[in-house]
C-alpha cells in the first residue's frame, strides 16, 4: 500500500517536472523519475501479487534498459542541438510552429 | 462472354491508344475503331440477349469476404442504356476529332470513360456495381481539368466532390444491405431486410443516385461541369452518366428496399416536379448557349424521377423513355453547341444572332434539336413524357400539374433559344462561318435517326424493357415473393 | 541438410530469418560505413530488405496466422505486413537520401533495418513485455530518423518528439507494472486478459487505458497526434517513405493483436471499445479538416496520417480482419508519395510546398502519374489497394453494428479528397511557376538528369497498387485475404 503510494508519488513529481521545467535536461531528469516510479511499482506490486520472481526481475531489468536507452538518445540529441545552435530549453524550440 | 468482351474492349482500346497513337497512326482513328467496334460488340449482345428477365444482383454466401465480383449481366433494363453509351461513345470520339492539345491521352481517357460507364450498366454484382460507379469519376476528372474551359479546374473538383460525396452514401447503403440481406439471390432473399434498415439503406443509396441524377437541390455541380467540360466530356456526361443515377434507383435501390420505396416516393415525385419547372425557369434566364442546354438536362431527369416515383411497370417504362431520349437529344445538343462554340469562341447567346442565314445545315439541326427537347410529338421527347404525366395523373392526382408545367415552361426556353440564336438580326462576325462538315453530318446521322425512330415507334425501347421491368415492379411492389 | 532445409522453410524459420537478415546487413552496414564506404552499406541493407520482402511474402501464402517466436506471431497477415514493412524499407533506402548528410547515411541505412525488424516484432506481439520492447525500439529508431534531416529544424523536432515519447514510455512502464501486480505475472495476452477482467474493473480499464495511451501515440490517433505534422514536415523524405508507413503498421497490429483478438472478447472491456470509437472518430475529422488548409506537402500528409489512423481503428473497434489491408495500402501509398517527394527534391534545398509540384505533370510525366496512382489509393478511390482496404474495413464495421462509425470514414475518406486532390490538380491543371533563381541561372541539362531522384521503386509500388486493387474484383479476394488479413 505504502509502496503504491510512493509510486504514484514519485509519477507525479516526475510528470510535474516533465510539464513545469523549461529547461530540456530537467525533462528528461523527469521522464527519468517516472520511469523509476514505474520500477518502485514493478518491484512492489511483483513481489505482492506472487509472481514468480523470474519473471519480474526480468521486466524490471528491461525497464532500466530502456530507460538508459532513452537518456542515451535524449542526451546526445540535446547535445548536437546545443553545439549547433545553443538551445537548451523548451521554449527556444520554435522554428516548427505547432 | 461477349459481355465481359463489351466491359473490357473500352480498356483494350483505352491502352492501345495510349501506346500507339501518334506513332502507328493518329489516335483519333485507333480510338474511333475502338469505339466502333465497341458499338457493333454491343449490338450482337442485345441481339443476343432475347428477353432475359432481371438478374439477380448476387453475392457469395460468406459475406462480402468470400465474394468474386466480376458477375456480368444484360438484360431489357440495361440493354438501351448499353446501346446508348455505345453510340454517343462513338458520337464523342468524332466530337474530339480536332483535339490537338494531347490527343492520346485524351482518347484514351473517353475510351476508359467509355468501359467504366459499360462496367456500371453491365455489373449484376453489389460491389462492381458501386466500384464501376466511382471508377467513371476519374476519367471524367482529368477530361474536365485538362481540356476544359476557362473555369475548369473549379468545375471538374466540384463535379468529384459533390459526386463522391453520394457515392460515400452510396457505399455504406450497399454495404449495409450486404450486411443485412447476406443472401444469394435477389428474387428469393430468404431475409428481407427489415423496415428500418430498409430506410437507411434506401436513403444512402438513394443520396449517391440522387446526386448522379442529378436531383432538385443536389443539381448544382451540373451547369458548371457541363459548361466546362470539352464537347466529347459534355456529351459523355449529359447523355450517359446522368443514366446511371436512373439506373442506379430502378435496379438497385427500389427493389432491396420496396418498403421505404413506397414511402420515398411521394418526396422523389416532390423533388422531380420541382427540377422540371426549375430548371426549365433556370434555362430560360440564361446568356450561355451551353449552360441553358445544362439547366434543360436537370429538367429532363426531372421527369425521369417524377416517372420512377410513380413504382409502376408503365413508370418504369416511360422513365427509361426519357432517359434514352434524353440521352439522344442532349447528346446531340451539346454536339451542336460544341462544335459552334469551337468555331466562334463564343457561347453568349446575345452574341450568337442571325446564325440561319450562316450556317443553314447547323441551324437546321438545332432547330431540330430544339423541338426533339421540348417534346414534339412524333419526335423521341413525346412518349415517354407523355407516359410519365399520365402515370403520375394516376399515383399523384393533382399534383402532377407540377410536371405539366414543366413540359410547357419546356417549350418557352427551347423556343426562346431558337428565335434568339437561329433567327435573329444576323450579324457580320458570323458571316463567313464554316456551316457543318461531313464528319459532324455523319456524326449527328445516328442521333438524329434515333431520335425520329423513337419518337414514332417507341416501342422499339419498350420491347425490350417490358419483361425485365415487369419482375423488378413485382419485386418493388409485392416486396417479397 | 534435408532436415535443416525442412526447418527453414517452416514457419518459424521463415519468420525469424528476414529479421536476422536485415539485422546482420545493418550491423555490417554500421561497419562498412565507419570504413567510409556509405554508398555500399545502403545498398546492403536495401538488399537485405529486399530479400526479407520476399521470404515474408513466401510465408504470408504459405502459413496461417500462428505462433513463431514465444511471445510473437507471424505468418498469414502479419508476414504480408511484415513483407510490405520492408518493402517500404527498401524504397527507402532506394530513394535519394539527398538531405541526410554523407556521413550520417550509413547510421540511417542501419536504423531503418533495425527500425523495420522492430516493426515486425511490434506487430506479432502477443506478450506485454515483447510489445513494450519493440515499442521502444521502434521509438528510439524513429527519434533518430526525424532528427537526421538537414539542419537545426530537423533536431528541434527530434527532440520534441523525444520529449513526448519518453512521456509515453513513462506511462507505459507504469501500465506494466500495474499489470504485473494485476495479472501477477502474466504477461502473455490471452492469459493475461483472462486475469485482469477478473479483477476490480476501475483497475482493468485504467491499465487498458494507460497501454492504449502508449500505443495510440505511436500511431499518432487524436488526441495524442501532437508530434504527427512537425515530424512528417521536418523528416528527410526518403526517410519519410519508411517513417510515415511502417511504424503505424505496427502500432495499429499492436493494437488489432491485443485489443481485438483478446480484450473485446471480455465483457468488462467494452466501454474500452467505446472509447476507442470515439478516438477513432475524433482522429478521422480533425485529421481530416486540418489537413485542407496545409500548403506543405509533408504537414499535410501529416495530418492525414492522423485520420488514416482513424480509419484503422475504424477496423481495430469493429474487430475487422481487413486491417492490416488497409494499414498496408496506406503504408505503401505514403511510402509513394514521400518518394515522389524526395525524388522532385533531389538537388534542390527549397521545401516542398504545393507550389513546387506545380505543372509537374509536362515535365516529369512518370512522377506525376506515380503520384497520382498514391493520392487516389490514399483517397480510397476504387481500383486501388487503399479502396479495398476501406472497403472492407467499413464493411466489417457495419456488419458489427457500428455503422455510424463506418460513416464517419466515409465522410472522411470524401472530405480528404480535398487536400489530396490538390496535389493532383497543381501537378496537371496548373502551370509550372518560374522560380527567380531557376530563371537567372538555369542548370546545364545533364547536371539535373544525374540529380534527378529515383522514381522507378515508387513506381513499381504504385503499380502494385493498382495491380492489387484491380485484380482481385475479376478474380475474387481470396489471394489478397490470405496475404494480408488476419
Amino acid at each position: 500500500m505504502i509502496a503504491l503510494a510512493v509510486a504514484c508519488a514519485l509519477f507525479s513529481l516526475g510528470l510535474y517536472a516533465v510539464l513545469s521545467r523549461r529547461d530540456i535536461i530537467g525533462v528528461l531528469v523527469g521522464v527519468e523519475i517516472m520511469l523509476g516510479a514505474g520500477s518502485v511499482l514493478l518491484a512492489s506490486l511483483g513481489a505482492a501479487s506472487g509472481a514468480s520472481s523470474g519473471s519480474v526481475q526480468a521486466i524490471g531489468v528491461m525497464v532500466l534498459l530502456l530507460a538508459a536507452a532513452e537518456a542515451a538518445v535524449g542526451l546526445s540529441l540535446l547535445l548536437s542541438l546545443y553545439r549547433t545552435s545553443g538551445r537548451s530549453r523548451v521554449d527556444e524550440l520554435s522554428e516548427v510552429s505547432g | 462472354m461477349t459481355l465481359l468482351a463489351l466491359v473490357a474492349l473500352p480498356f483494350v482500346g483505352a491502352i492501345l491508344v495510349a501506346l500507339l497513337g501518334e506513332r502507328l497512326a493518329p489516335s483519333r482513328f485507333i480510338s474511333l475503331a475502338a469505339a466502333l467496334a465497341e458499338a457493333a460488340l454491343a449490338g450482337v449482345a442485345i441481339a443476343d440477349m432475347s428477353g432475359r428477365i432481371v438478374p439477380s444482383l448476387s453475392w457469395a454466401p460468406g459475406g462480402i469476404l468470400g465474394m468474386v465480383p466480376l458477375s456480368l449481366a444484360l438484360d431489357g433494363l440495361s440493354a438501351p442504356l448499353v446501346a446508348l453509351t455505345a453510340l454517343l461513345a462513338v458520337v464523342a470520339t468524332l466530337a474530339s476529332w480536332g483535339i490537338a492539345d494531347r490527343p492520346r491521352a485524351h482518347h484514351a481517357l473517353l475510351l476508359a470513360l467509355e468501359g467504366a460507364v459499360m462496367c456500371v450498366f453491365l455489373a449484376a454484382d453489389l460491389v462492381l456495381f458501386y466500384v464501376a460507379w466511382e471508377a467513371v469519376l476519374i476519367p471524367m476528372y482529368f477530361l474536365i481539368g485538362l481540356w476544359g474551359h476557362e473555369n475548369r479546374k473549379h468545375a471538374a473538383t466540384k463535379f468529384f466532390l459533390f459526386t463522391f460525396v453520394g457515392s460515400a452514401f452510396m457505399l455504406i447503403g450497399v454495404l449495409a444491405a450486404i450486411s443485412g440481406t447476406g443472401a444469394t439471390v435477389l428474387s428469393d432473399v430468404p431475409r428481407v431486410l427489415t423496415p428500418s434498415t430498409q430506410r437507411l439503406v434506401f436513403w444512402l443509396m438513394a443520396a449517391g443516385m440522387l446526386v448522379k441524377l442529378p436531383a432538385f437541390p443536389v443539381h448544382t455541380w451540373l451547369p458548371e461541369a457541363h459548361v466546362e467540360a470539352p464537347t466529347a466530356g459534355s456529351i459523355m456526361l449529359a447523355g450517359v452518366l446522368l443514366k446511371m443515377g436512373g439506373y442506379g434507383l430502378m435496379r438497385v435501390a427500389a427493389p432491396l428496399c420496396p418498403a421505404a420505396f413506397a414511402e420515398a416516393a411521394p418526396i422523389l415525385f416532390a423533388l422531380g416536379a420541382i427540377g422540371t419547372v426549375y430548371g426549365a425557369l433556370a434555362a430560360l434566364a440564361q446568356t450561355d448557349l451551353k449552360r441553358l442546354v445544362a439547366y434543360s438536362s436537370v429538367a429532363h431527369m426531372g421527369f425521369v424521377l417524377v416517372a420512377l416515383a410513380t413504382g409502376t411497370a408503365m413508370g418504369f417504362a416511360a422513365a427509361m423513355l426519357v432517359m434514352v431520349s434524353h440521352g439522344l437529344v442532349a447528346g446531340l445538343a451539346f454536339f451542336l453547341v460544341g462544335s459552334l462554340a469551337d468555331r466562334t469562341h463564343t457561347r453568349h447567346i446575345a452574341e450568337l444572332r442571325g446564325l440561319g442565314g450562316s450556317v443553314p445545315r447547323w441551324s437546321t439541326l438545332f432547330v431540330f434539336t430544339s423541338l426533339a427537347s421540348l417534346g414534339l410529338p412524333a419526335l423521341s421527347g413525346f412518349p415517354g413524357e407523355l407516359m410519365s404525366v399520365l402515370e403520375a395523373f394516376k399515383a399523384f392526382e393533382w399534383w402532377s400539374v407540377a410536371a405539366v408545367a414543366g413540359v410547357l415552361l419546356a417549350a418557352t426556353y427551347n423556343l426562346r433559344a431558337v428565335r434568339a440564336v437561329v433567327y435573329g438580326e444576323p450579324v457580320e462576325r458570323w458571316a463567313s462561318l464554316a456551316d457543318v462538315s461531313v464528319r459532324e453530318m455523319l456524326a449527328a446521322a445516328p442521333l438524329v435517326l434515333g431520335i425520329v425512330v423513337l419518337g414514332v415507334w417507341p416501342g422499339v425501347v419498350t420491347a425490350m424493357t417490358e419483361p425485365a421491368v415487369a419482375t423488378i415492379v413485382q419485386l418493388v411492389q409485392g416486396g417479397v415473393r | 541438410m534435408s532436415v535443416l532445409g525442412g526447418w527453414v522453410t517452416d514457419a518459424a524459420g521463415l519468420f525469424w530469418l528476414p529479421g536476422v537478415l536485415v539485422l546482420s546487413a545493418a550491423a555490417i552496414a554500421v561497419l562498412v560505413d565507419a570504413f567510409g564506404r556509405t554508398g555500399a552499406a545502403v545498398r546492403l541493407v536495401a538488399l537485405a530488405s529486399v530479400l526479407a520482402a520476399g521470404l515474408s511474402a513466401v510465408a504470408a501464402w504459405s502459413t496461417q496466422l500462428r505462433p513463431a517466436v514465444p511471445g510473437v506471431y507471424g505468418g498469414g497477415g502479419l508476414a504480408g505486413c511484415a513483407a510490405v514493412v520492408y518493402l517500404v524499407a527498401a524504397a527507402s533506402l532506394l530513394s535519394s537520401l539527398d538531405g541526410i548528410g554523407e556521413s550520417r547515411r550509413g547510421g540511417v541505412a542501419a536504423l531503418i533495418g533495425l527500425g523495420a525488424v522492430a516493426c515486425q516484432v511490434l506487430a506479432g506481439a502477443v506478450d506485454l513485455v515483447v510489445m513494450a520492447i519493440a515499442l521502444e525500439t521502434v521509438a528510439v529508431v524513429s527519434y533518430g530518423l526525424v532528427a537526421a534531416g538537414r539542419g537545426n529544424v530537423s533536431r528541434e523536432v527530434g527532440m520534441r518528439y523525444l520529449m513526448q515519447g519518453s512521456v509515453a514510455a513513462g506511462f507505459l512502464v507504469f501500465a506494466l507494472a500495474a499489470v504485473v501486480g494485476l495479472g501477477a505475472g502474466q504477461t502473455g495476452y490471452e492469459r493475461l486478459v483472462e486475469v485482469v477482467s477478473g479483477s476490480p474493473g476501475a483497475a482493468a480499464s485504467v491499465t487498458g487505458i494507460l497501454v492504449l495511451v502508449a500505443l495510440a501515440f505511436k500511431a499518432g490517433a487524436f488526441p495524442l497526434h501532437s508530434w504527427v505534422p512537425d515530424a512528417y514536415e521536418v523528416v528527410e523524405p526518403g526517410a519519410g517513405v519508411f517513417l510515415a508507413g511502417a511504424p503505424k503498421i505496427a502500432a495499429v497490429l499492436a493494437v488489432w493483436v491485443l485489443f481485438a483478438r483478446s480484450v473485446w472478447a471480455q465483457e468488462s472491456f467494452q466501454n474500452l471499445r467505446v472509447a476507442l470509437a470515439v478516438m477513432a472518430a475524433a482522429s478521422i475529422v480533425f485529421g481530416n479538416f486540418a489537413a485542407l488548409k496545409q500548403r506543405d506537402v509533408g504537414r499535410m500528409l501529416g495530418y492525414s496520417a492522423i485520420a488514416q489512423v482513424g480509419y484503422a481503428l475504424v477496423g481495430v473497434v469493429a474487430g475487422a480482419v481487413g486491417t492490416p489491408l488497409l494499414v498496408a495500402a496506406y503504408a505503401i501509398a505514403v511510402a509513394v508519395a514521400f518518394g515522389c517527394v524526395a525524388a522532385l527534391q533531389a538537388g534542390r534545398a527549397k521545401g516542398r510546398s504545393l507550389d513546387d509540384v506545380k505543372g509537374i505533370a509536362m515535365s516529369r510525366p512518370v512522377l506525376a502519374a506515380v503520384m497520382s496512382v498514391a493520392m487516389l489509393s490514399l483517397t480510397g478511390i476504387p481500383l486501388t489497394l487503399g479502396f479495398l482496404g476501406k472497403l472492407w474495413v467499413f464493411y466489417a464495421a457495419v456488419n458489427a453494428g457500428w455503422t455510424w462509425l463506418a460513416l464517419v470514414g466515409a465522410i472522411g475518406s470524401v472530405v480528404s479528397f480535398g487536400y489530396y486532390g490538390k496535389v493532383i490538380q497543381a501537378m496537371y491543371f496548373s502551370e509550372p511557376e518560374q522560380r527567380a533563381d531557376e530563371v537567372a541561372a538555369p542548370q546545364p541539362a545533364d547536371e539535373m538528369e544525374g540529380r534527378r531522384g529515383r522514381v522507378w521503386p515508387f513506381a513499381l509500388l504504385a503499380a502494385l497498387l493498382v495491380v492489387a486493387g484491380t485484380i482481385p474484383l475479376a478474380t475474387g479476394f481470396e489471394w489478397v485475404l490470405r496475404v494480408l488479413s488476419v
